[in-house]
């Protein structure tokens, strides 16, 4: 199967048009008159400078409180990893699994598949393109799903606000990790997964 | 023909297709990598108000109306969503707040009202400029819009709660899902493809493209 690059045609990124482009990173759409690109420019090196800050962001965000839970003033502060091993304790282990998934799981898999697409595109590895496109298509979606600690901790501040009986507040991890959320979304963004399939077409030729 | 050109690329793999008609309901997929390209709608202007204007209207108690209620030792809490924003801005953290202000609220009540606004202007026929960055701004404000994870943390946080106090769910509880339900399907449903097809061909000038 023939990729529409390699008969000098150029998809419209914002509209989804097929142009003829004469060259690769030229021109505008007839239609839209978005910028025309045959892949997202400096896909891997952007995708790449974006996994490493979530990375160095993920330390912070793991290593200071998100949340500390106050009862008659009395309260430890949580980070991500001891709120998942508390919740389990207490007997909550659905959710403290759910919350494991989304705020621990997701980030670091995520970060991890980009990794694996990144080093398949650099060292031309043999790997199954269909299996690599449902990857990407996995981190894609997968991504907001983070988001639900910083969700859940916006509505527990609010809920259990009763001054010195209880109160719940947040911490500095959170603002990393809310960090890291959006990194990750965008390094999701900028990774072109043309760039899978055109490995197959470079060991055709 | 529904669309005007022979040919088609994929947007995931850049495969190079030969275009078919596609009836409503039929949807075209990449034969090399899957993915999903055309869905046309059967009439995606008068579902897209519809359901844009459901989510707008649901949109106002659904932030507003309590979430939940928290009860302990007779003293009582409302959450609603504007207030876990401000709560948050108030206790410095800024940054968190504003990315939970347009994960749950901006973006989707911007994402409701760009749809509604692209479906008035595709009833007047105006295919200018102003539909074009509309179109373009949906594409990226959609992504941004994440209520089905705003509902699970909804039901974390009242899980989580239920052995320290009385929690209820409140009215805006069933807002929210109504509104989730409604901004959810229009963001699945709605056909870009379509109006853009039509932008084309009121534009001129957007030529065949064939393979050489
Ligand atoms: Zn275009
Ligand atoms: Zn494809």
């Amino acid at each position: 199967m023939k990729s529409a690059r390699a008969e000098g045609l150029v998809l419209c990124t914002d509209c989804h048009l097929l142009v003829r482009a004469p060259r690769a990173h030229q021109g505008a759409c007839p239609r839209c008159g978005g910028a025309l690109h045959a892949r997202i420019p400096n896909s891997v090196s952007r995708t790449w400078a974006l996994v490493v800050a979530a990375w160095v962001l993920l330390v912070p965000a793991n290593l200071y409180p998100i949340m500390t839970v106050i009862y008659f003033g009395e309260g430890e502060p949580d980070t991500i990893i001891s709120g998942v091993i508390k919740l389990a304790e207490e007997g909550m282990l659905p959710i403290a699994i759910v919350v494991f998934v989304a705020s621990i799981a997701v980030p670091v898999l995520k970060l991890l598949g980009i990794m694996l697409l990144l080093f398949t595109v650099h060292f031309k590895w043999a790997l199954s393109k269909t299996e690599c496109t449902v990857l990407y298509r996995i981190i894609e979606v997968v991504g907001a799903w983070s988001m639900l600690d910083l969700f859940m901790i916006s509505i527990l501040v609010t809920l259990v606000d009763l001054g010195t009986v209880a109160q719940i507040t947040a911490g500095p991890g959170a603002t990393a990790f809310a960090t890291v959320v959006v990194i990750t979304m965008f390094a999701a963004m900028s990774f072109d997964p043309r760039l899978i399939w055109d490995l197959q077409e470079d060991s055709n030729d | 023909m529904l669309y005007g050109q022979p040919h088609l690329a994929c947007h995931e793999c850049d495969a190079l297709l030969t275009r078919v008609a596609l009836p409503p309901g039929k949807k075209l997929v990449c034969p090399r990598c899957n993915c999903t390209l055309r869905k046309p709608a059967r009439d995606p202007v008068n579902r897209g108000m519809a359901l844009s204007l459901t989510s707008l209207t649901l949109m106002v108690p659904a932030f507003t109306m309590p979430i939940m209620t928290f009860n302990m030792l007779g003293l009582d809490t409302v959450d609603t969503m504007i207030k876990g924003v401000l709560h948050l801005f108030q206790a410095g953290f800024w940054w968190m707040a504003l990315l939970v202000l347009f994960c749950s609220i901006l973006a989707p009540t911007l994402e409701s009202a760009l749809v509604l606004s692209i479906c008035l202007l595709v009833r007047a026929r105006r295919y200018g400029g102003l539909l074009i960055l509309l179109l373009k701004l949906q594409a990226r404000v959609r992504r941004w819009a994440m209520l089905e994870v705003y509902m699970l943390g909804i039901l974390v946080a009242y899980v989580k709660m239920i052995d320290s106090g009385q929690v209820h769910m409140g009215v805006g509880m069933i807002c929210f899902s109504g509104m989730m339900l409604a901004t959810t399907l229009n963001t699945m449903l709605f056909d870009t493809h379509s109006i853009w097809e039509q932008v084309g061909r009121y534009r001129g000038g957007i030529h065949e493209v064939r393979p050489r």
